[in-house]
Order: C-alpha cells, then structure tokens, then sequence
C-alpha cells in the first residue's frame, strides 16, 4: 500500500466522506461567513467614522473679503 | 475583594471601558481558540480510531458537539444579559446581546445541519421528530425570535426590554433540549459527556472534542467581543472617546 492510498483511505473515511465533509464544510462555510461578515460590518462602520471626523474637523477658512487679506 | 471586582464590573460596564478592556482581549482569544479548535479538529479527523459501531460518520461529532454546546450556552447568556438590561439598564449588555444572538443561531443551526446529515447514515434518516431534535429546533426560532425583535420597534429601549423578556421566557427550553434524552424515548443518543464523571468515551476520542469545545468556546467569546465593540462603536459614534479610541488603535 503506498501513501497515496493510506491517504486517500483516511480522507474517504470508509466510504462516509459524504457525510464527514459535507458536514464540516457547511459548518465552517457558515462560521466563516458570520466572521467575515463581522469584519465587514467594522471596516465600514471605522471607514465612516473617520470619515466624518475628517469632515467634522476645524479647518482654516478662506478669507471672505480683501481687507481680511491686508 | 468583592468591592474591587465590582469596581472593575462597572468600569467595564460602560461602553469605553467595555471597548478598550474586553477589546484589547479579541486577538489573544481568537489565536487560542483557532488553535485549539484546529488542533481537535484534525485529530479527531485523521487520528482518532473509528467507532465500534458508527464507524468513520461519528467524526461530525467533533463539530456537532460544540456547535450544539454553544447554542444552549448562548441562549443562556442571551438570557442573563436580558436580566441585566431589564434590572440594571446597561447599554452594553443590549449590545452584547445584539452580538451573541446571531453567533448563536449560527450555532443551533450548524447543530441541526450536521445532526441531519450524521443522521443519515447512523439512523437512516435525515429528520425524525423526536424530541432532542425537536427542541433544538424550537431553540433555532427562539434565536430568530429575539433577532427579529431586536430589529423590530424604532425605540432602542423596547428593542432591548422585548428581546431580554423573549430570551428570559425561552430559557425555559434549556433543561428541556438537556434532558430530552432521558425523560424521552429518543432516537438521539444519551449523554457521553459529563462533568461528574460518568463519560463513555475512550479518551482517544475525548481529548480531541474536548479540544474542539474549548476552542469553539474562545473563538465565540472573541467574536462575541468584536461584534459588541462594533455595535458600541456605531451607537457612540458622536462621542469624544470613540475618536480617541480610534485615533490611539491602529485598526483600519
């Protein structure tokens, strides 16, 4: 028996791979989409903030008249 | 003693002690938790012996034990943090709240996914309507429940005061989905784990799912964390702290 075969031996699991992969898959498709969801979520709300922070922000204001200028 | 954990309590409580302390603990959970869970995993994936009679289908169970874990866990805290909002009114445990419940209907429902599908081959069937499974179920729409409610009027005080008084009301499934197997005549198997001492599997088989489980634990206090900073990030957007907060972290 090479090792290929003891490899795709322990990945098929007796014929049940079916059941075993399907299971962890949709698991971990699920776990992984609520994180990266989670993510998202943050990265634009911290995006938004700080965007209206830059807004927000006191700036210097153009001289309205030619006396302020002189 | 006491005085000194109420202190740090309270300090927590509010929305930026809650941010920069529970915060700063996000990576440091996640890592242990990826870890652990990984390590379960793959263990009790390719290493792990078959079982007797169940052959190679069991492997589910190191998913499926700490999903359906977690779910009745969460649902718990759901419930505890409903007492604290409705008793105390902290913000932050509403926010925590809002965190949790979608963590764990995603737990229920990986619970009831991979339930089904190592039914198949164990039982023979996909779905039976027994009791365990029942139950979990009903805890799946108790989680929707409480999220919809959580979405559901303008004032953010009802939101919270409706979801805690659903979540309070439906811990009353909790000893039902634990004890279904015993006060049944279930399909579900018995209990194989238990803190007292009385567990039937060989530890090959243990030390990897009680891996599993820890790891599961960490990474939903983790991301249960983050997603209750965020909610208390956009709620006090138009406070000063946010912006020193964010001016002193470097997260993008």
């Amino acid at each position: 028996m090479t090792v290929i075969d003891l490899v795709a031996a322990k990945l098929t699991f007796d014929g049940h791979f079916a059941y075993v992969w399907s299971a962890w898959f949709i698991g971990l498709f699920m776990l992984i989409g609520l994180v990266l969801a989670s993510r998202m979520k943050r990265k634009k709300l911290l995006k938004q903030i700080r965007f209206d922070q830059l807004i927000n922000q006191p700036s210097i204001s153009a001289p309205q008249s030619d006396e302020e200028i002189t | 003693m006491i005085k000194r954990w109420w202190r740090i309590f309270l300090t927590t409580a509010a929305p930026e002690g809650f941010v920069r302390v529970y915060g700063a603990w996000v990576g440091y959970l996640a890592a242990g938790g990826a870890i652990l869970f990984g390590l379960g995993a793959l263990y009790g994936l390719f290493v792990a012996p078959a079982d007797y009679l169940q052959g190679e289908s069991y492997r589910i169970i190191y998913l499926h034990v700490p999903a359906a874990s977690l779910a009745l866990s969460c649902y718990l805290l759901l419930a505890v943090l409903g007492v604290i909002f409705l008793v105390w009114k902290i913000g932050a445990a509403y926010e925590l709240a809002r965190a949790v419940a979608p963590i764990g209907l995603v737990w229920a429902v990986i619970s009831l996914v991979t339930g089904a599908i190592w039914g198949k081959p164990t039982w023979g069937a996909y779905w039976v309507w027994d009791a365990r499974l029942t139950s979990m179920l009903i805890l799946a729409f108790l989680y929707v429940g409480v999220l919809l409610l959580q979405g559901a009027f303008e004032d953010s005080g009802s939101r919270g005061k409706a979801a805690a008084i659903l979540a309070i009301v439906g811990t009353i499934n909790l000893p039902i989905i634990k004890y279904s197997v015993d006060w049944f005549n279930t399909l579900h198997q018995g209990s194989s784990l238990s803190v007292t001492g009385n567990t039937s599997i060989d530890s090959s088989m243990l030390w990897p799912l009680l891996s599993c489980i820890a790891g599961a634990y960490l990474l939903t206090m983790a991301l249960g964390i983050y997603r209750a900073c965020t909610f208390l990030l956009e709620r006090h957007q138009n406070k000063r702290w946010v912006g020193r907060y964010l001016n002193q972290s470097e997260e993008v």
